[in-house]
């Protein structure tokens, strides 16, 4: 699922060759054990730390479906970590702007009817040129990878904030959960959102894969007997096929009614095995777990 | 797998030029601090440039455990004259550029700085009097930003204050920032939040990426 990219380099104390994973900047030399430093950029790596475990996880799917008034069984939580690419930088710049300004104005005017001069007040509104020191930051933060439910309805920017990262190693990551690929690189969404932002200068960019984890519940609720609809014509359908083998001719084609018996017998089973719905969580205290219909 | 032998990266030894001792290195980092004598390396155009270091006294009564971060600091010259005859907002922009005197800026990872609380700005604001040594001194973390990013950062901290007071079109300014210094700042380090023993402003622990591998090197000094 995920493609493990290995660059080759040469200790420069040693001039032993080594390999280093993408994502990785530090690395230590197999034979000479010395810290090597990459001087390109690299993309680093985090994972955000899951502060839910597998039970809590299931007691919480538990608790919500209760609240929703279903009643149903768990299968086994798998842990599944989604890549999402950050671009987080400054902005900086001066800028020449022009700023409305609003002055209240005093003008006298002879009034006729009462022979007098009369104050009339008013606003007047002009244009004041005004010069801007910026100092901003930039932040966007996109999901990487295809999944088969919607991660619109993550809110990783408020996740991002309570989340605490580690390095991901995607090896050891890999063991105890199922990571999904990086589609893209952030160098590519970097350029495809800053590629003309005017005078504003960034710096302090960086570009990190973030990969922010998820319980996935499959939930069996006791609540569809559609099945048995299926089910009943298919085994009737099977033997009456038996009954035409063994026995002599039916009022049907024995053929047919086999191919209609294994069809709606495999979409029976089918069907009643199969998660109905599959409850999928960011893993942190407090928040709402999401229930989504399966395959949508 | 086979390596991708198309796009090889050029690596350098983490290792003080000066004296030869390991450099400590989190994942993100582009400038060190060599815990032996103290220098600070930095990876410009491919190679080490030295810069140097100093790290600030850390408070006499520490009530929580200390933790040291990076911050880039530069001093700063810098006039604001008014050109013509301008209001008494020319005057005090004039003094507020002949006030700093030094200028700083985080080179810790933090999400979101303007929006969280950058004390580099902070400290560029209120000039604290810091007791600063050099030497080998704590083991302190080295800068996951560029010093030629925390210089234009800098520069727009400083137009940017003295703008407050007045608009930079009215002014001539002339601004010079010197050398870049890598100095590590300590703070209290309260679990979920870090506090400044100066300002006593507070982060959220969770708004620095890199603060495990800091906290390590604090461990590291401990020990």
């Amino acid at each position: 699922m995920n493609d493990l990219k290995l660059h080759s380099v040469t200790c420069p104390q040693c001039g032993a060759p080594g390999v280093v994973r993408e994502g990785t900047r530090i690395t230590e030399c197999e034979r000479c054990g010395a810290r090597l430093c990459s001087t390109e950029v690299i993309t680093p790596r985090y994972e955000a730390v899951a502060n839910l475990s597998a039970a809590q996880a299931v007691n919480r799917a538990r608790n919500w479906m209760e609240q929703q008034k279903k009643i149903g069984m768990f299968g086994r939580p798998e842990l599944v970590l989604i890549p999402f690419h950050e671009v987080t930088g400054r902005r900086v710049g001066v800028f020449e702007r022009k700023v409305p300004e609003r002055k209240r104005v005093h003008r006298r005017a002879y009034n006729a009817e009462t022979r007098t001069m009369d104050v009339e007040s008013g606003w007047e509104y002009e244009e004041r040129e005004d010069t801007k020191v910026m100092v901003s930051d930039v932040q966007h933060l996109t999901p990487a990878a295809r999944t088969p439910w919607d991660l619109a309805i993550f809110d990783a920017r408020a996740a991002r904030k309570s989340a605490r990262l580690r390095h991901f190693d995607l090896v050891e990551a890999q063991r105890r959960a199922t990571v999904y690929a990086e589609e893209q690189s952030p160098s590519a969404l970097a350029e495809q959102r800053f590629a003309d932002k005017g005078q504003a200068e960034m710096v302090a960019a960086s570009r990190r894969a973030l990969f922010f984890p998820f319980w996935s519940i499959p939930a069996y609720p006791r609540r569809s007997l559609a099945w048995i609809a299926l089910a009943v014509p298919g085994t009737l359908c099977l033997g009456q096929a038996l009954y035409a083998t063994f026995f002599g001719s039916t009022v049907f084609d024995s053929i047919v009614l086999a191919a209609v018996g294994v069809i709606a017998t495999g979409i029976a089973l089918h069907r009643v095995n199969r998660p109905d719905w599959a409850l999928r969580s960011w893993p942190e205290p407090g928040t709402i777990p999401r229930l989504e219909r399966h395959g949508t | 797998m086979a390596p991708d032998s198309r796009a090889r990266p050029r690596v350098l030894v983490l290792r003080c030029k000066a004296c030869t001792a390991e450099l400590p290195a989190a994942s993100n980092d582009v400038a060190f601090r060599c815990p032996q004598c103290g220098r600070t390396w930095e990876i410009l155009h491919g190679s080490f440039r030295e810069w140097n270091s100093v790290y600030v006294a850390p408070p006499s009564s520490t009530s929580h455990p200390i933790v040291y971060l990076p911050y880039w600091s530069f001093t700063v010259d810098a006039t604001a004259l008014p050109m013509g005859p301008g209001h008494e907002s020319m005057l005090t922009a004039r003094d507020k550029a002949n006030f700093f005197k030094r200028a700083w800026v985080s080179a810790f990872a933090i999400y979101r700085p303007t929006y969280i609380g950058e004390w580099g700005i902070v400290y560029t604001r209120l000039q604290p009097d810091f007791e600063v040594r050099s030497g080998h001194g704590p083991e302190a973390p080295g800068a996951a930003v560029g010093s030629l990013d925390a210089t234009k950062i800098a520069t727009h901290y400083i137009l940017g204050e003295i703008d407050r007071a007045a608009d930079l079109g009215g002014l001539d300014i002339d601004l010079e920032l010197g050398d870049p210094e890598l100095w590590a700042i300590p703070c209290y380090d309260m679990g979920e939040k870090i506090r400044c023993p100066w300002t006593r402003a507070e982060l959220p622990a969770a708004a620095l990426d890199d603060l495990s591998e800091i906290r390590r090197a604090s461990e590291r000094l401990e020990a």
